[in-house]
């Protein structure tokens, strides 16, 4: 589904990614971990071309997005992202934030999105906030209205970049639930975090990262009981208290 | 002051009353100019402030300077510049194309930067939500951008609206037939400099005066709006 090809990203004279290649399969969920600053963020910002990439190949659902002329737009539109900070659109109530893409971007017919957003905000458990607007909605509300929304677009697949980490701390399990339920899907999920439960629980594949490369990755039992490489256990040594 | 011979005494407020026409006159005109040029300040500031914040350069780069020259040279030069410069190009504009024209440009340009910074006060998250859904720049602007900088530009859009109405006042510099050059032909013939303009002054502000009041509510609806932003938000 995602393919990153000797992939590098700098910001200014900073290196921020050295040579990443990654391949993700149809439906896998691969959880990102690693120190602030280690890149993880620019990485997955790279895979819906939020952030441009200084050499390399992105290669999304069959489309090279590092190609001139790419269309980056529609290839957006199957590649959802629920970001840190929400970002839902405060001038729209929450239906509103669900239909306003399909509707404007999709073309869909408007009692169609209502109807599909419907469902999705009933999956958050948040149908009775339809015509709220996002601020009278708590953190936790306001990033599973963000899920719902992603949703909405239909995406093949949904990049999570740090969902729980502007949070407080009793917020972050009803988030964590909606991402476990949707880990049941066939959708591809990309979820940078620093919730190792949620990592053992739903990856099919960790990756570690740390000043902008890949230091280790493998299946979850692998990663968190017998890490092979030190960077990898003096993180998790920090993390796993 | 108000005595028999002082300069405002009752018979020259009665001199002006029975010319009340002549000053509806001015009145009507100087509307009529406002309305105009504001719709051509809206027109140019709201496009170039747009285009101030486009990724662009050398669009941005092209918008500073066309915001820069037309804040930092007065009014009255500009209006100068057309009535007297234009000709030798061979282009004759009438007074009140000229007044439409330079007060709207001029406005346009301080619109410009209302906007600029209205766009710019909406977080770079809004932009980031809009991209990952699919949007283009423009549709993002449109649905997502624009209609959440509306509210912190109306009321400063408000108050340029107010200067803009006063700075029509210049064209009386090229004898445009407004308030003020009526009130100055009228008390020229005369003599009543007084009466006429604080007539002219009054006339002003009752045009005036509910646009500043308009933008003060807007004002405190917006601070009363981002408190409560911020008080939910730390709830």
């Amino acid at each position: 589904m995602i393919k990153i090809e000797g992939m590098n990203k700098h910001f200014g004279k900073l290196h921020v990614l050295k040579d990443i290649d990654l391949h993700i399969k149809t439906g896998e969920k691969l959880v990102v971990i690693g120190p602030s600053g280690s890149g993880k963020s620019t990485l997955i910002r790279c895979m819906n071309f939020l952030e441009k990439p200084t050499s390399g190949k992105v290669i999304v659902d069959g489309v090279e997005l590092t190609a001139p002329k790419a269309p980056i737009t529609k290839v957006r539109q199957n590649v959802a992202m629920v970001f840190q900070s929400f970002n839902l659109y405060p001038h729209k109530t929450v239906l509103e934030n669900l239909t306003l893409a399909p509707i404007k971007v999709q073309g869909v017919d408007k009692k169609q999105a209502e109807e599909s957003a419907m469902m999705y905000l009933d999956r958050v458990g948040l149908a009775n906030k339809a015509d709220a607007y996002p601020t009278q909605l708590s953190g936790g509300q306001q990033q599973r209205v963000a899920i719902a929304r992603a949703l909405n677009m239909h995406p093949k697949v949904i990049l999570f970049d740090e969902p729980t980490s502007a949070l407080d701390p009793e917020m972050i399990q009803e988030v964590l639930d909606v991402m476990v339920g949707l880990s049941h899907d066939n959708i591809t999920m990309v979820v940078v975090t620093h919730e190792m439960g949620f990592a053992r629980q739903v990856a099919d594949r960790v990756l570690f990262m740390d000043e902008g490369e890949i230091v280790e990755q493998g299946p979850p039992e692998h990663f968190f009981t017998n890490p092979t490489n030190d960077r990898t256990k003096l993180f998790l040594s920090k993390i796993l208290r | 002051m108000f005595s028999a011979n002082g300069p405002f005494a009752w018979f020259k407020w009665e001199a002006l009353f029975l010319d009340w026409k002549v000053f509806v006159g001015g009145f009507g005109y100087t509307i009529l100019l406002s309305v105009f040029a504001l719709v051509l300040a809206l027109v140019i500031g709201i496009i170039v402030g747009i285009c101030s914040t486009s990724q662009t350069k050398i669009l941005r780069g092209i918008m500073r300077v066309f915001v820069e020259f037309f804040q930092n040279t007065p009014l009255l030069v500009q209006i100068f510049v057309l009535y007297n410069g234009l000709p030798f190009l061979g282009i004759v504009l009438s007074v009140t194309t000229i007044g439409i024209l330079a007060v709207g440009v001029y406005h346009g340009a301080y619109i410009a930067e209302v906007v600029r910074s209205g766009i710019s006060s909406i977080t770079k998250g809004q932009f980031e939500a809009a991209y990952s859904q699919g949007f283009t720049y423009w549709q993002a602007m449109r649905y997502i951008v624009l209609p959440q900088a509306k509210r912190v530009i109306m009321p400063p859009l408000t108050m340029q609206a107010v200067n803009l109405i006063k700075n029509t006042s210049m064209i009386a510099i090229i004898s445009g037939a407004d308030i003020i050059f009526t009130a100055k032909s009228w008390s020229s013939t005369n003599m009543y400099y007084a009466p006429a303009f604080v007539v002219a002054g009054l006339l002003y502000f009752i045009l005036c005066f509910p646009l500043t009041r308009a933008a003060k509510k807007m004002e405190l609806r917006a601070q009363e709006q981002a408190a409560g932003h911020v008080r939910e938000q730390a709830a």
